[in-house]
């Protein structure tokens, strides 16, 4: 089929390139199950739009498009627009990667954006923007509602009544006892790479620690302090009484089978869900992990425009028409995502008032903190990664946490500072 | 006594079998919540239903392209297998009888080759194939693996064997290197090429670490990357995968049961010569 | 003139192949070498890239992460190469003694060496799977009382697992060196050995074991380089997990320089592997030598 694809359409591309001096360009976005509706109809709403300019795009789902983009900044072959994971921005801008986008985007677009959605997209040093996300995430708990009303236990309902921490952890207990349920919560350990930096921060930033410290940008003395040992002891002492469900269980434990009751992840999770659980489906806000706090993550995969683009202008406006308020809002109802645009909001079936997701949305507003823009934060990712995991199976905390933190602070070291992050 | 060999025996048909005749009993079963509800009992091992549709799902899946992925690891295995044939036996024909006194030196050199693992040279061919521009392309996955030391040493014990008259009655009739290794010395290697020629397809069909790093999309991507990549994301649907793993199979099998007295010899004497 | 063509002609052969070795074995072998000295990247930096003379090593061998996957490859070949070798050999003799349908059997014991690799893993997969696949009913079925028992996810049950379920996918290729072993050594001096009244315990220890020393050698070795380059298994599988339980050397060299993008750090993992395995390779050579 995708040869086929390449075999015909690819020759004609190029003669009617060459007759029509129309201007192609391709984008590469992600590959997931739950974008995939999303982009098959941007294709051709763009072409349609775009016809008259003589302007046409192609958009290329990519799977593993991180390591997709390491072989492109490698072998200097990119597209004119890719999508890019939000916290990785900074590392690619100061690798000279990318373009700035602020000059190709229309101002009403830039006001209408969250504010999150801008930090996350905007680089330290240059105060321009370099990506820009058609929506912004949340993370929060997904609760079997037969199991929970079997258990017993308090179901909240909006972000001020939140579980406490303490609230959390009996709720648990008793959900564990419940017939039925293997596990009470299912962390998605199974997924692999950013989730774990994304995912499980917030509960060291609901307790005052972070993954480093956002002004001396360094890790030892943050990462590795009191209050994240404490906040990360308490959640392997859950997983120690088997109380989370285990890496090698595989995704579908809340969903499918339903042998766990509660789950901790994100938007991106909505469609399934619903589809799977139907009416038992509850949205829990994010619990308070420490006193009074909570913390949600946010961010996620944004547009941008590779340096080595040749096609910047026609890249720009494609970039503008998919971050329009329509393209945004059906963004939002086909993934289950946050628009990143108010003006999306009142659009959008899931998110406008009264819908079902209004939840996902009070957090992004109120709870939201994005992840450390800075160009060492694969390593930060990576090494709080593999810390929480080994802890979950074990490990010693502090000595994980100290190491981790190590780690960071060697590799921005070793990269002098990541100029000018050292002034 | 010979009772118990045929008890043994028996045990170890099962122990081979038991995981592969799973992987078809899955594969045939379209219904995804009964593999769940059966899997590890009996009734995962011996089919009872036979559905072909798993295959005709991942045979017409418009984004995991499986006949692209069977193309492009039958254009590596045959870039590499074709190509290399000739270059390795060319190069061990000069080192078997040529004339020059640094045969022996590049001898020494090519045995030195085969000693480094070749994970130790993947990253910086890494940088090579990236400063060539060949990430993502079917260049990256052939040319740095035509050239091997080590088909070079088993094409160099061939040639040596071949009787020293035959040779010189061509060299004495004028023929050039070249014609005596064309016409004389290839046409009577086909026992080692066939030897090569199947080390060469099952190394390929098998390769993983390296695709994994040079091809990112799906447009180059082989066989045994597309595997695990398969296996990754599309865990509840186990059947799909099961008929994707017995459709990689089948081209070894087939290659087994063409060729089943060269590929046994090959195995064996790829080894015991090395 | 005649002699100058025949080396040109001479030269024509051997350059293709030549050429090739050069810039794709040779050169990054040497290439890893001065790499491992640098602090380059895998993506250019903005920062130069620098001369670091052996920080790289001191880095590697002060690296717990680094003595773990160490540790990990060398226990792994501790475990694998014994088990799979006498599972080889065991066969190799069952199936070399007079047996009914022998070439029938001979054909299934193929059947791993068929499977490839990635697909072997998917299998086995399906086989760990927690908490009902087979390997949970199978222990049950023999007495274990627990609830199931997380093949992939323990740090304790990782790394048996992985050697099992390498066992199972390469013994056909050690087990038809053995055939191939067997059947070299003299009929006669089995017969020889049934006159003087040998039994076949005596005749394995005498005649059989003596006359498959080299292949012993070879076939041990081989299988302990093989087990040292342990990467599909646990990348699929494990990701090296759980607490780097299956980390193994060949996936450590891989995430450093790889995914972390550190290639001088990882070149100079990669020539601390070359010199584990060649050492090992030349050990081979020395010990098939002398005999």
């Amino acid at each position: 089929m995708r040869l086929i694809n390449s075999v015909v359409v690819f020759p004609l591309v190029l003669v009617l390139g060459a007759v029509a001096h129309a201007q192609q360009i391709t984008a590469w976005v992600i590959d997931g199950d739950s974008e995939r509706p999303f982009f098959t109809q941007l294709e051709p709403a763009f072409n349609a739009a775009f016809k008259s300019k003589g302007m046409s795009v192609k958009v290329v789902p990519v799977p593993n498009i991180n390591d997709a983009l390491q072989s492109g900044f490698l072998s200097g072959k990119l597209p004119d627009v890719i999508m890019l994971d939000g916290p990785n921005m900074a590392n690619y801008v100061w690798s000279g990667q990318l373009t700035p986008i602020d000059s190709y985007l229309d101002k009403t677009l830039l006001d209408d954006l969250l504010p999150a959605i801008k930090d996350q997209g905007t680089y330290g040093p240059d105060g321009k923007m370099y990506s820009v996300s058609p929506y912004d995430s949340t993370v929060l708990l997904w609760g079997d509602k037969k199991y929970l009303k079997e258990a017993g236990v308090r179901i909240p309902t909006s972000l001020e009544d939140a579980w406490s921490i303490s609230e959390f952890e009996d709720a648990l207990a008793k959900l564990s006892k419940v017939k039925g349920v293997t596990w009470p919560l299912d962390m998605k350990l199974n997924y692999g790479g950013e989730w774990f930096s994304y995912g499980f921060s917030p509960f060291l930033q609901a307790c005052g620690a972070d993954l480093i410290n956002r002004k001396t940008w360094k890790a030892s003395g943050t990462l590795d302090s009191p209050a994240a040992v404490s906040a990360l002891t308490r959640l392997q002492s859950w997983y120690k009484k088997g109380w989370i469900v285990p890496a090698s269980a595989g995704d579908n434990r809340f969903y499918g089978d339903k042998t766990a009751a509660l789950v901790w992840v994100g938007n991106w999770m909505w469609r399934t869900h619903k589809e799977g659980l139907k009416d038992d489906l509850v949205l829990i806000p994010a619990p308070k992990f420490c006193g009074n706090k909570q913390v949600s993550p946010n961010g996620g995969w944004s547009w941008a425009i590779p340096k080595a683009s040749k096609n910047k202008e026609a890249a720009g406006a494609f970039i503008n028409f998919a971050m329009s308020t329509e393209q945004v809002a059906k963004y939002a109802d086909t993934t289950g995502y946050v628009p990143s645009r108010r003006s999306a909001l009142s659009l959008s079936k899931l998110y406008g008032k009264g819908g079902e997701g209004e939840l996902m949305a009070e957090q992004s507003a109120k709870i939201a903190l994005v992840r450390p823009v800075h160009p060492a934060y694969p390593v930060i990712s990576k090494s709080f990664g593999d810390a929480l995991q080994n802890i979950l199976n074990g490990a010693d905390v502090k000595t994980e946490l100290q190491q981790a933190a190590q780690k960071i602070d060697q590799d921005i070291q070793n990269n002098k500072g990541y100029p000018p992050f050292n002034k | 006594m010979k009772l118990l060999r045929l008890l043994l025996a028996l045990v170890l048909t099962v122990i081979v079998l038991g995981p592969v005749s799973m992987m078809f009993t899955l594969s045939l079963n379209p219904d995804e919540q009964d593999i769940l509800v059966s899997m590890g009992s009996l009734r995962s091992f011996i089919p009872e239903v036979f559905s072909l549709q798993n295959y005709r799902e991942i045979l017409s899946d418009p984004f995991e392209s499986i006949t692209r992925y069977f193309l492009n690891t039958l254009i590596v295995v045959v870039g590499i297998v074709g190509t290399g044939i000739l270059v390795n036996s060319a190069a061990a024909f000069v080192l078997a009888w040529g004339q020059g006194d640094y045969r022996k030196w590049y001898l020494a050199v090519i045995i030195a080759i085969f000693v480094i693992p070749f994970e130790s040279l993947t990253l910086p061919l890494l940088l090579i194939v990236g400063r060539l521009g060949w990430i993502d392309s079917y260049q990256a996955q052939i040319v740095p693996f035509i050239a091997s030391s080590f088909s070079i040493f088993l094409f160099y014990q061939f040639f040596s064997k071949l009787p020293k008259e035959l040779i010189e009655a061509a060299r004495i009739d004028g023929a050039s290197p070249f014609q005596i290794y064309f016409r004389i010395a290839l046409p009577l290697s086909t026992p080692i090429i066939a030897t090569v020629a199947i080390l060469g397809f099952l190394d390929t069909w098998n390769s993983y670490l390296w695709p994994l790093m040079v091809t990112r999309g799906t447009e180059f991507r082989p066989l045994g990357v597309a595997m695990a990549a398969y296996f990754g994301t599309k865990q509840a649907y186990w059947g799909n995968i099961m008929a994707f793993a017995v459709l990689m199979s089948l081209p070894v099998a087939l290659v087994f049961l063409a060729f089943q007295r060269w590929f046994v010899a090959s195995v064996v004497g790829s080894s015991v010569k090395g | 003139m005649r002699q100058i063509n025949e080396y040109l002609g001479e030269l024509v052969l051997i350059l293709p192949a030549s050429v090739l070795l050069a810039v794709f074995t040779v050169l990054p072998f040497f290439m890893a070498g001065y790499l491992s000295l640098t602090d380059i990247r895998l993506i250019p930096r903005p920062i130069p890239t620098e001369f670091v003379g052996l920080q790289n090593y001191r880095e590697v061998l002060s690296s717990p992460e680094f003595w773990q996957a160490f540790r990990n490859t060398f226990v792994f070949a501790l475990l694998v190469v014994p088990f799979q070798c006498a599972i080889s050999l065991g066969m190799a003799l069952l199936l070399n003694s007079s047996l009914p349908l022998r070439s029938f059997f001979r054909s299934v014991a193929m059947l791993p060496l068929l499977t490839p690799i990635t697909v072997t893993v998917v299998i086995w997969a399906v086989l760990y799977r927690i908490p009902d696949g087979f390997m949970n009913h199978l222990i049950k079925a023999l007495g274990y009382s627990g609830n199931y028992i997380d093949w992939l996810g323990s740090p304790f049950w990782a790394l048996p697992a992985i050697v099992l379920l390498s066992a199972w996918a390469t013994f056909p290729f050690q087990m038809l060196i053995y055939l191939a072993g067997l059947q070299e050594i003299p009929q006669e001096r089995y017969e020889a050995a049934r006159i003087d009244g040998a039994n076949g315990g005596q005749q394995f220890r005498y005649i059989t074991f003596p006359g498959l020393l080299n292949t012993n050698i070879f076939v041990l070795i081989i299988t302990t380089i093989q087990a040292f380059k342990l990467f599909t298994q646990v990348n699929i599988l494990t990701h090296g997990g759980p607490n780097g339980a299956t980390q193994t050397l060949v996936r450590y060299m891989v995430e450093e320089g790889y995914t972390a993008q550190r290639i001088g750090y990882a070149s100079a993992v990669g020539v601390l592997f070359v010199i584990l395995v060649g050492g090992l390779a030349v050990a081979q050579r020395l010990l098939l030598k002398n005999e």
